[in-house]
């Protein structure tokens, strides 16, 4: 990789990864894992699928955490305290220091998450060495594939929080963008689908269909990435669906970070 | 890193202007005004005016942060748009921020790789700069504990670490105590030494006049006027006569000696050539012109600063 690219990264890790919300988040995270050991007693049945389903969850949560608080101030702290200024007087393209943000901002994530992922492992493993008999069904690798998939949603909303910071002028349009992104991208697909299935009942107008099919195409269909329900039932994800979703979350945040590129290079930097 | 730029000039702005819209009322600011100015290898040279004069908007389009409306920009005969043009430049913005976690030696290590430096010249040069600056014991401090001073000096290591040709320099001097103040002087003059070519703005004249081989007085967007050195250095041997008052007498021998006279509410400013001096005395005592204090201490440039202002502003 570009040593000049990959310095910006190292330096928005270092920031990112050095920020105390960062340990608030990380705190919040684990006291939702350890509630998880003494919660899961309360249960009489399915103690695997409430574990698993806590601890993935709590993962989720870290990550779009670290997503809307962080990952928007590292981008927007940039621009609105001008640090950029001295960042571009480098020889760096506009395209060049996106990607290199990008990649600091996924190293990031990526370091969050595999915390998050050890805590969670010796809390799962906690509640399986107490509660044998419910565990049965469990599969390690179902975790971590979910886990993985999580970490490709958060990969595209880093790719989405790089976009709208390049359009908007505001950190908290960013953020709110960035939200809203995330709740039609878990959404969209329900929706398509109920209207599809409803298509006789429901008479939609030639307008919002349209703007029905462009939303599904342009938004991040984010539910892909929900794999906890499976991961708790033990039932392991084949690997050409791995493979399918990572495709599809290189392709979409690459599509992103080229359109974001194309837009900063316009813009003045006053 | 080698001067291998030489036979152009460095630094090249051909009939620059631009324009801001405010947000709401689009309104048009014209923030410069057909903006012209060539800087030659190992020179120095300095840009004043007063707040809001486009300083700073001329610095940003040079270093391609802004585009111009109108005209050209060549930096080492590269267009600024292009990220090679700035491979051997550094940059200090005004009032300069850094990131917080980061402590003053990651960030120069950044400066430095994001440069290209050979990785084994990097620590040697971090470690010079830092010791120049008098970092060097808080190298190691995250930079939100900086004071601005420090934050300052460490700005200015972030644009030397490369060694760069062309330095530009926005109000270097912010924010630094008098022994700051005088250890970027000390820099730009050793960057001088060295054949590097400098561009600053600043507030402080005379640090300019005492450093710039040529300055630049901007005001209202425009570049109003350029002195040489020497200029400023004939205007130097000139002394000051403050007085109560001047008789009409005395004011018509001024005007046909040629000296300048700048009358005020409670007294008069007579400035003549340092030889004309005894001739303006025993005028003064001819005329009977009560004589406030005499000195040679005119800060010229600040005069044809505060001149240029006035008469732009009439």
């Amino acid at each position: 990789m570009n040593r000049r690219i990959w310095s910006l990264a190292v330096i928005t890790f270092k920031e990112g990864i050095r920020d105390r919300t960062l340990y608030g988040i990380g705190l919040f995270a684990l006291m939702i894992m350890g509630l998880s050991l003494v919660v899961t007693g309360f249960f009489l049945r399915e103690l695997h699928k409430v574990t698993v389903d806590i601890n993935i969850s709590a993962i989720t949560f870290g990550g779009l955490l670290i997503i809307f608080s962080l990952s928007v101030n590292l981008m927007s702290k940039d621009l609105d305290k001008r640090t950029i200024y001295s960042v571009l007087s480098k020889p760096f393209s506009r395209a060049q220091y996106l990607i290199g943000k990008f990649i600091g901002l996924v190293l990031l994530s990526l370091t969050a998450l595999c915390m998050l992922t050890l805590v969670s492992t010796l809390t799962i493993w906690t509640v399986k060495s107490q509660y044998p008999v419910y565990f049965k069904e469990f599969v390690w690798l179902s975790v971590f594939q979910a886990v993985f998939a999580e970490f490709l949603m958060l990969m595209v909303l880093n790719a989405v929080v790089i976009f709208f910071s390049t359009v908007t002028t505001s950190s908290f349009l960013t953020l709110l963008f960035t939200i809203s992104t995330y709740i039609i991208g878990q959404t969209v697909e329900e929706v398509v689908q109920f209207i599809q299935s409803q298509a006789q009942e429901i008479q939609l107008t030639t307008a919002v269909k349209t703007i029905i099919d462009m939303t599904q195409y342009i938004v991040p269909n984010l539910s892909v990435y929900d794999l906890k329900i499976r991961a708790a039932h033990g039932l392991s994800i084949t690997s050409s669906y791995l493979l399918s979703i990572t495709g599809y979350s290189l392709i979409y945040s690459t599509v992103l970070i080229l359109l974001a590129s194309i837009i900063f290079s316009r813009r003045e930097l006053t | 890193m080698g001067n291998s730029n030489k036979g152009f000039m460095h630094l090249d702005i051909q009939n620059v202007s631009k324009n801001f819209i405010t947000s709401f009322t689009r309104k048009k600011i014209q923030a410069v005004q057909d903006f012209s100015l060539s800087i030659d290898p190992g020179e120095i040279f300095g840009i004043v005016g007063p707040n809001g004069a486009g300083k700073s908007t001329v610095l940003k389009m040079l270093m391609g942060f802004i585009r111009p409306d109108k005209g050209k920009i060549s930096l080492l005969g590269k267009k600024p748009g292009n990220p090679r043009s700035r491979e051997h430049c550094g940059y200090l913005p005004e009032n300069p921020y850094f990131y917080d976690h980061l402590s003053a030696f990651e960030l120069l290590q950044f400066s430095a790789r994001a440069s290209d430096m050979p990785p084994h010249n990097i620590k040697p040069r971090i470690d010079q700069l830092l010791k120049l600056t008098g970092l060097d014991s808080a190298k190691n401090r995250r930079l939100r504990s900086y004071s601005k001073g420090m934050i300052q000096r460490a700005g200015i290591c972030f644009a030397l670490v490369h060694d760069p040709n062309i330095v530009v320099l926005d109000e270097p001097m912010s924010g630094l105590d008098p022994l700051g103040q005088q250890m970027v002087v000390d820099i730009i003059l050793d960057l001088k030494k060295r054949g590097k070519t400098v561009l600053f703005c600043s507030h402080i004249l005379s640090d300019v006049e005492r450093i710039c081989d040529r300055t630049g007085i901007m005001v209202h967007g425009r570049l109003r006027k350029i002195l040489q050195k020497n200029e400023l250095l004939d205007q130097g041997n000139s002394v000051r006569i403050v007085a109560d008052a001047l008789t009409p007498e005395m004011e018509r021998r001024c005007r046909e000696f040629g000296w300048a006279v700048l009358t005020k509410s409670t007294h008069v400013t007579l400035t003549c050539p340092r030889e004309h001096l005894s001739d303006a005395l025993t005028l003064c005592g001819e005329e009977k012109v009560r004589i406030i204090t005499v000195d040679n201490t005119v800060n010229t440039l600040e005069k044809i600063f505060l001149e240029t202002v006035k008469e732009t502003e009439a």
